[in-house]
């Protein structure tokens, strides 16, 4: 028996890690995607795909928008790490953070129409969850009020701050009780959003433009008009959390950037680091800084991170922003509606079939539930969770053995999720279509 | 100080880098026997299996392939045959579990499990009973499952393959009892290795409150029962099948 690998012998790591997080970090994990079928033992990286032993895949779940390690962001960390520069400054005053949030301002200050000026300020944390609850602290702090409005079907993080947003469920039950004041509002209703300003007390409304997990969900123009309308009446924080549609997702560099009131807060994530490193940022105005933390020096960092917006991570962006240029970005939005149509047009004949949801490279597979009892999950001897559809789950499960990583929505497994890279070749994107067809005819052979 | 029931016999363990193979191996070196064993996938464990060997005196001889490749079969066999000059037991423990409910069950999944499970231990069989009835004496040992002999939850096709064993342990035991081979099968319930990885932790626990003895089985002690039925203390048992499950 060896001892533990060292940090560089990938041999060994590779021999044994697989076991050891079965052993030291989740059991319950590689078991899921043992069952699943799902792809685990990857070992490497070729042209943005993960090689496993059956061979290539390619990975939709959103986290590498440019394929895993691109050469470029690669090659920046490699030439940071390469220099003498610091990685992290002990006054906190990291040129690198500096230097990142001002790009990030100008880059979001400018929408697909033209320039729209918001966002002079920059948290930098470590997750998504992290920035969401910069902006839950951020709004309580500017406004001095408790209440902090969410939309049923949320998914904000699972940190104890943006976990009170959440949609009740696995993610949120076990850990009540909640952030007093959090809330949850029905989706799309107007009313309930009005009745809910008129008891007072808002803080901040706090939603994605697109609900990822909740089901590729996007929220109604009616509403957004409202909720703009309604939070600058009342003087609360609009609050887009667009950790899984910002980045020229949706085919704009950040999808509210088209609200009728660009929102007081956004809160980027998941690929900011380029598919290597961890960072988000939480972006709001001056002016609403000040107003939170400028009164005196001790109060500037109330609310801090150790390590975020350490130079590494800032490189890591840098290079990301490089790449997410506005050629690349309108290629999102026109290659994402052609799939989009492609999908609409091939799936339609399937009896389990029932839409295409989402914008630009943002897309939900919507899934009929199974009715036939063979293809529940009490019969595969999970009782616990017979009332979930297996549809959705199903379909991963054939993807897995035709070289695709996709994913249902956390929150509702009838819809598949998927957010290719936005450099993902024309022929593999072909080929999805056709796997996806012909595995969604094989499911729906079998009820 | 047990018994050295395997003093200098030849043994052909296949599938036997790890899991109830390799704890097979290790028992069968403790035992005094001199250990081959096939791998088919992983080169690490198999590496880790012959270190293990090594360190407690027994340098085994290590043969890479798949058992239901003839081709894989008839090297082993034949470099066997030259290296030891014969081949006194054979134990077929390869096997492939795939946890499938019957719906998404293809037919690429029921061939697979049948061709290393029940074709694999045919042709090793087979390939080294040409040895043994030369020899008038062997044994062979075919690793068989609760999943065959229960009326427990389990992937049909796993199931099924288990069950041929039955069949094909007590046929192959009539018609090469003759030669003064042994033909015998060891089924063993969840062991603290292999398919226990795969279950979640609520069927494992419905295990344990259905076995009599209310834990998991652990691979050495199936190895020790399986040193008894390959060695020559094993006089009179052939055509046997012996469920070793903790009391189901």
């Amino acid at each position: 028996m060896t001892g533990p690998a060292t940090a560089n012998d990938r041999e060994q790591i590779f021999r044994e890690g697989f076991e050891s997080y079965r052993r030291y970090v989740n059991p319950l994990v590689p078991l899921r995607a043992q069952l699943l079928g799902e792809p685990v033992q990857v070992t490497a990286v070729v042209d943005g795909q993960l090689l496993e032993e059956r061979g290539l895949y390619e990975d939709f779940h959103g986290t590498q928008t440019f394929g895993h390690r691109h050469p470029a962001v690669t090659a920046a960390l490699q030439a940071f790490l390469a220099s003498d520069a610091p990685n992290w400054f002990p006054s906190r005053v990291s040129p690198y953070a500096g230097s990142l949030a001002r790009r990030l301002c100008e880059r979001a200050n400018r929408s697909n129409e033209g320039p729209r000026p918001a966002y002079s300020n920059v948290f930098f944390a470590n997750s998504g969850s992290g920035g969401v609850e910069a902006a839950i602290k951020l709004a309580r702090a500017a406004t001095g009020r408790p209440r902090i409005l969410a939309l049923d079907g949320a998914y904000h993080g699972t940190t104890m701050g943006s976990l009170a947003l959440m949609k009740p469920g696995m993610f949120k039950d076990p850990f009540a009780p909640h952030l007093p004041g959090a809330e949850s509002l029905p989706l799309n209703d107007v009313d309930a959003l009005a009745r809910a300003f008129a008891a007072g007390g808002v803080g901040a409304v706090v939603l994605e433009p697109i609900q990822l997990e909740g089901g590729v969900r996007t929220v109604s123009s009616a509403y957004i008009e409202a909720l703009c309308a309604l939070t600058e009446q009342h003087g609360a924080l609009l609050v887009a959390d667009e950790i899984q549609t910002g980045l020229g997702r949706t085919g704009r560099f950040l999808a509210s950037e088209c609200w009728p009131r660009r929102p007081d807060v956004v809160v980027l994530g998941k690929h900011l680091g380029g598919g290597l490193l961890p960072i988000s940022a939480m972006m709001t105005s001056e002016a609403l800084f000040e107003r939170a933390y400028g009164q005196h020096y001790a109060s500037a960092e109330a609310h801090n991170t150790t390590f975020g917006g350490n130079a590494l991570v800032c490189v890591a962006a840098h290079a990301t922003l490089d790449l997410l240029t506005d050629e690349v970005i309108a290629s999102v939005a026109s290659r994402g509606a052609a799939l989009r149509a492609r999908l609409d047009k091939q799936l339609a004949r399937h009896a389990l079939f029932e839409d295409v949801r989402g914008a630009g490279l943002l897309i939900g597979i919507g899934l009929r539930a199974s009715d036939h009892p063979w293809l529940s999950f009490q019969h595969f001897g999970i009782d616990s969770l017979s009332e979930q559809p297996t549809t959705g789950v199903l379909l991963c499960h054939r993807l897995y053995k035709r070289g695709f990583y996709a994913f249902a929505c956390g929150h509702d497994w009838r819809i598949l999720r998927v957010l290719p890279r936005f450099n993902i070749p024309d022929a593999v994107l072909d080929r999805f279509v056709t796997t996806i067809d012909e595995e969604l005819g094989y499911l729906c052979s079998l009820v | 100080m047990a018994p050295r029931r395997l003093e200098g016999k030849r043994c052909l363990v296949t599938g036997g880098s790890r899991g109830l193979g390799r704890a097979l191996c290790e028992a069968f070196a403790h035992h005094g026997a001199r250990v081959a064993f096939t791998y088919s996938r992983n080169q690490h464990d198999a590496d880790d299996a012959r270190a293990a060997l090594q360190a407690a005196g027994c340098e085994p001889l290590v043969f890479h392939g798949s058992v239901a490749d003839s081709a894989h079969v008839q090297a082993t066999v034949a470099a066997l045959g030259s290296a030891w000059g014969g081949i006194d037991v054979l134990v077929n423990n390869a096997g492939v579990q795939q946890i499938l409910p019957i719906a998404l069950l293809e037919e690429a999944d029921w061939d697979s499990v049948m061709d290393v499970n029940v074709k694999g231990t045919y042709l090793f069989s087979r390939a080294v009973l040409k040895l043994m009835i030369r020899a008038r004496g062997g044994h062979i040992l075919n690793i068989g499952s609760f999943a065959s002999e229960r009326v427990i939850e389990a992937p049909v096709h796993y199931a099924a393959a288990k069950s041929a064993l039955r069949g094909f342990t007590e046929a192959l035991a009539r018609e090469v009892g003759r030669y003064r081979i042994q033909v015998n099968m060891l089924s063993p319930g969840l062991l603290d290795v292999g398919l226990a990885q795969m279950l979640p932790r609520h069927r494992i626990q419905e295990y344990l409150a259905q076995g009599s003895m209310g834990r998991l089985g652990q691979a050495r002690e199936l190895a020790e029962i399986a040193a008894f039925m390959v060695s020559d203390d094993n006089t009179f048992m052939t055509a046997a099948k012996i469920v070793a499950d903790g009391g189901l």
